[in-house]
């Protein structure tokens, strides 16, 4: 059960990238975030010690794992915002070269 | 017959205009489209002939976009054959005639040329390079229909067919993988060429550690995709 999150999110952003909603390079590092994750949520002395810093007396896993979850959503959400911008730029540039090129 | 000769640029201005008169003197059918990918310095325009465009991207955008606009332009003004050569010196030019003849007399319509000599272990860095490149030939030789002994050169040929069917994808940095997957993809017929590559004279590799492992994570993604395609299309 808590491989679920983390293989849930994988295949989101597998899946916005095969639609192209989602950049190589922006995919990639959320891959690597959710690498991160999986780590951490499947080590019980990672926790312990993020929980002992934060001085949380009682490790309120699941909280945790909400925050985590929302904090991907939106870092999701604001990958799929760049990379649209990203597309609307390239496809400018590339409609400037044409003008230019073929003037 | 008209040729585009495409040439990328970033911060490689020291051994362009020498590359441009190799070329351009070479054949007239030669047509060469250098695109400054956003240099630190703009490129300076060097009025050799008209057969010779300069486009800059105002930032750095990437070689693949540059690609893009250069497929473009060779669709708009019907060219026959495409032939992208790096900037920095590494792809001699008589490969160029030599890429062009293979085209025609194999009847193919891609042409990679192969570097035979791009493997290096001499220090760390070109060591793990190598391993890293021979990963990633190994995993696509196993699930692409293509066979290729070096899928990262930048120097390839296309005839018309093939760049309009490559035109239609966007293609990002370091397009080269993705543009061969994409090739046999549409069951376009590829052929190689082996070529000597040269030792880089100015300049440094953009390549680092970083990127590098950017690069690998971009590698697996675009397998999956190409996996999923290929599960798609049975």
């Amino acid at each position: 059960m808590k491989l679920l999150f983390p293989f849930f999110i994988f295949f989101v952003v597998i899946y916005l990238f095969y639609k192209n909603k989602l950049n190589a390079d922006l995919a990639g590092l959320l891959i690597l975030g959710l690498s991160f994750l999986l780590l951490i949520s499947n080590n019980n002395f990672i926790i312990y010690f993020l929980a002992d810093i934060l001085s949380i007396q009682y490790i309120p896993l699941a909280i945790i794992a909400c925050s985590i979850a929302i904090m991907f959503c939106l870092c999701i959400y604001l990958a799929v915002i760049i990379n649209d911008t990203r597309k609307r730029q390239i496809h400018l540039v590339r409609m400037l070269a044409q003008l230019k090129l073929n003037s | 017959m008209k040729n585009l000769i495409f040439i990328p640029s970033y911060n490689d201005q020291a051994e362009l205009s020498k590359l441009i008169e190799e070329l351009i003197y070479v054949d007239t059918q030669n047509f060469i489209l250098v695109i400054d990918d956003g240099s630190d310095t703009p490129l300076v325009n060097v009025n050799i002939s008209d057969r010779v465009i300069f486009f800059r991207i105002p930032f750095n955008a990437g070689i693949g976009v540059a690609t893009n606009i250069a497929m473009d332009y060779a669709i708009i003004n019907k060219f026959n054959y495409f032939i992208r050569i790096d900037a920095d010196g590494q792809h001699h030019p008589k490969y160029v005639n030599q890429i062009l003849k293979n085209l025609k007399n194999l009847n193919a319509d891609m042409i990679v040329g192969t570097r035979i000599n791009h493997k290096s272990y001499g220090n760390l860095r070109n060591a793990l390079a190598t391993i890293v490149k021979l990963h990633m030939s190994f995993l696509l030789n196993k699930i692409s229909t293509t066979k290729l002994n070096d899928w990262s050169t930048g120097f390839f040929a296309l005839n018309q067919l093939a760049i309009e069917k490559l035109a239609v994808f966007s293609y990002d940095r370091y397009p080269e993988v993705e543009l061969y997957l994409r090739a046999a993809e549409k069951e376009l017929k590829i052929a190689t060429l082996d070529i000597f590559q040269l030792k880089r004279n100015e300049g440094n590799s953009s390549l680092n550690l970083l990127t590098s492992v950017k690069l690998l994570i971009r590698f697996y993604l675009i397998l999956i995709r190409y996996c999923i395609e290929r599960v798609r299309k049975l």
